[in-house]
């Protein structure tokens, strides 16, 4: 598999996303591509294997050797959301439909090498985030195509599972793949990956563009805000977690202490039960109700109200909620449709409602998937502001950077 | 706002026994077995409760077996408590026009039998096989609607029931968290549409379980002397 692009070009509903990019892959090569959000990324990745214009509307222009059609036929799109790539319901079935593998004894192996081997008969939707995130890894390096396109493919992984991933990528390149990675994080792909590009405004760089060191400075900066008294305590007790169709509990005998304006980190890799234990937690505390709480799940538009910012932050606080948006640095996209918002506004502005709302206690799984650094220092400073003002938070997620402003860490492992 | 926190509460009762009956068991033997066959118990069943009222008990107890025979007693609860929504429902509207609770009672059981019979049917389905069917008779087009269907049914139905649990967290009306599902599947669609258009090809492997097809064979063959001897009978 090798190809060339000149002066490659993209543009959707007339507005230039990817700007003569110039970009050439040998088989067996890896490039890794990191940039901001917005910067044309995925649109790149998404008009190399034809999805734009084929699905999504655009136009697509440059020199492409040998061709954009033979592109489109010999690349795998690994979606930046592995849910959407998941099409059937049963593990066992996605792996042997969409991959070269004949016999269940081969599909348990590959998935015993992904730490999944004890889901092969399970219904994909109940599987956790960094379990799809797995399985739709091995859909898409197992097929027939040569040139694999991944977006993302860590964001939903603990460390030791995302490196078992990289490694992964590093022998296939043995075997002749090529790979394009889209992903925030530089430094573990370094040794995998043949050459690093930043995305800026459409166009690729080889430098790092200082947007990044200046966002992992603040990100560096960031740090717990200080103890003061607890003024209130929230104490939650789970006898235990069970799955209908399990046979051992998910968790037994949980309890956790959250303070007003504390942030507790639930961590614990990827299956541990960090999102089922949040959510476990929520309910309870709407069946209690007597502390003021809400939910802000993995996928932030769930939480919404209002079908624009201003009207989300109006049903909450009338007089407040432009100040709120300034706060948020949401003040220019006040009006658009909510689902026209980056993940990272969505996140933003979900904060800004809680706060708006005075919960008492928020509920926030991964609060930072999918972000840039910099999109992830502002919502991981939004969280911050928002505890500072005395509201607690129960964050379950595998992002080390979220340490950085946690009070107190619950590692889920020591319960299992 | 406390009839809409109710509302609430039933409506995500309702997605939680959907799930339960119909998805969150895995894979198993009992959903190896021909659809055509499972088709034909659904008719058998059918056919007993449209025959006469003791037509009936032997369809509601068919049904039954057919749960515990073929390994879903686990489910049987959920399933029932399914079915005995449109079978409350049937008993209250039909008192009207009967008359009488004992002709209501005799609709009232056929109602539950057919309603547990088709989530059976439903339960025991298994979409890689209609996948698989389709694909032979060359409709590779269409194969992937089953499947995307049962994965993305019960998807939504989850993220439905969080939707609900944020908007009583939020205090809203219950409404908002219906119209913040519909957005949200939207954007799924979207993203199903891109996601699915650039993987590989979809070839569909299946395989029979003998053992359950037997069972099921067996609870056809109970049910066609049933009716049989009905007919001879009455
Ligand atoms: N219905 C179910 N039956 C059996 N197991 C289930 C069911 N639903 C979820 N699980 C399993 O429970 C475990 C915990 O899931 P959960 O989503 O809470 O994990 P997590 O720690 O949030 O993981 P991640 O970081 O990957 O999101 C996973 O192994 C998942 O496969």
């Amino acid at each position: 598999m090798t190809f060339e692009l000149n002066g490659f070009t993209v543009r959707l509903d007339g507005a230039l996303i990817v700007n003569e990019v110039d970009l050439s892959l040998s088989r067996g090569e890896a490039v890794l591509i990191a940039g901001p959000s917005g910067a044309g990324k995925s649109t790149l990745l998404k008009s190399l294997c034809g999805v734009i214009p084929k699905v999504v509307r655009g136009s697509v222009s440059g020199f492409v050797k040998p061709s954009l059609d033979f592109l489109h036929r010999s690349s795998i799109y690994l979606h930046q959301e592995p849910w959407f790539f998941i099409t059937t319901p049963y593990v066992w079935s996605e792996v042997l439909s969409f991959t070269d593998f004949k016999r269940l004894s081969d599909v348990q192996e590959v998935l015993n090498h992904f730490k999944l081997s004890r889901h092969l008969m399970r219904s994909t939707y109940t599987l956790s985030a960094g379990e799809v995130q797995r399985l739709a890894f091995i859909i898409a390096t197992h097929s027939s195509k040569d040139l694999i396109l991944l977006d993302e493919p860590t964001a939903y992984l603990d460390r030791p599972n995302a490196d078992n991933l990289i490694k992964y990528v590093k022998e296939l390149k043995g075997f002749g793949k090529s790979f394009i990675i889209v992903d925030h994080d530089v430094s573990v792909w370094l040794d995998v990956v043949d050459k690093v590009y930043y995305m800026v405004d459409g166009k690729l760089v080889e430098d790092e563009p200082e947007y990044y060191s200046k966002a992992y400075e603040a990100l560096n900066d960031l740090d717990p805000s200080e103890s003061r008294d607890c003024l209130k305590h929230f104490i939650f007790e789970v006898d235990e977690i069970k799955f209908p169709d399990a046979e051992e509990p998910l968790l037994k005998d949980f309890k956790l202490e959250v303070c007003s304006g504390e942030v507790v980190l639930i961590k614990g890799y990827s299956g541990v039960g960090k999102t089922t234990l949040l959510k476990t937690l929520a309910e309870k505390s709407v069946k209690d109700g007597r502390i003021k709480s809400v939910l802000i799940p993995d996928n932030p538009l769930l939480y919404f109200s209002g079908s624009t910012p201003a009207e989300e932050l109006n049903l909450a606080n009338p007089q407040l909620s432009s100040k709120f948006l300034q706060d948020f640095g949401l003040s220019s996209k006040s009006n658009i449709p909510v689902v026209k918002l980056s993940t990272g506004e969505r996140r933003r502005l979900a904060l800004a409602s809680a706060l708006a709302r005075g919960y008492e206690l928020v509920f926030m799984d991964e609060p930072t998937i999918g972000l840039d650094p910099w999109n992830k220092y502002l919502v991981l400073k939004g969280i911050k502001k928002v505890a500072e003002l005395g509201t607690g938070f129960v964050i379950a997620s595998h992002d080390e950077d979220l340490l950085k402003i946690a009070n107190e860490v619950i590692n889920l492992e020591d319960w299992r | 706002m406390r009839i809409g926190g109710k509302l609430s509460s039933l409506v995500k009762y309702a997605s939680e026994l959907i799930i339960r009956s119909l998805f969150i068991y895995g894979d198993m033997e009992s959903r190896h077995v021909p659809v055509i066959l499972n088709l034909t118990l659904l008719l058998t069943q059918v056919v007993l409760v449209n025959l006469s009222a003791v037509g009936s008990l032997i369809a509601l107890f068919s049904t039954l077996l057919t749960y515990v025979f073929r390994g879903a007693s686990k489910v049987l609860k959920y399933a029932s408590i399914l079915a005995s929504i449109p079978t409350i429902w049937y008993f209250i509207t039909s008192l009207p026009f009967t008359l009488s609770v004992v002709k209501s009672l005799a609709i009232t059981v056929n109602v539950f039998t057919l309603s547990l019979a088709t989530l059976a049917f439903l339960y025991f389905i298994n979409p890689i096989e209609l996948a698989y069917l389709m694909n032979r008779l060359k409709l590779k087009e269409v194969s992937l609607y089953p499947v995307l269907t049962w994965k993305a049914v019960p998807h939504i139905l989850k993220d439905l029931k969080t939707a609900l649990t944020i908007a009583s967290m939020k205090n809203v009306e219950l409404w908002r968290g219906l119209a913040i599902t519909v957005v949200t599947v939207e954007e799924y669609s979207q993203f199903y549409e891109e996601a699915q258009h650039a993987k590989g090809v979809f070839q569909p492997k299946y395989w029979y379980s003998w053992r359950d097809t037997a069972i099921t064979a067996c609870l056809v063959m109970i049910n066609l002397t049933a009716i049989y001897l009905l007919k001879l009978c009455f």
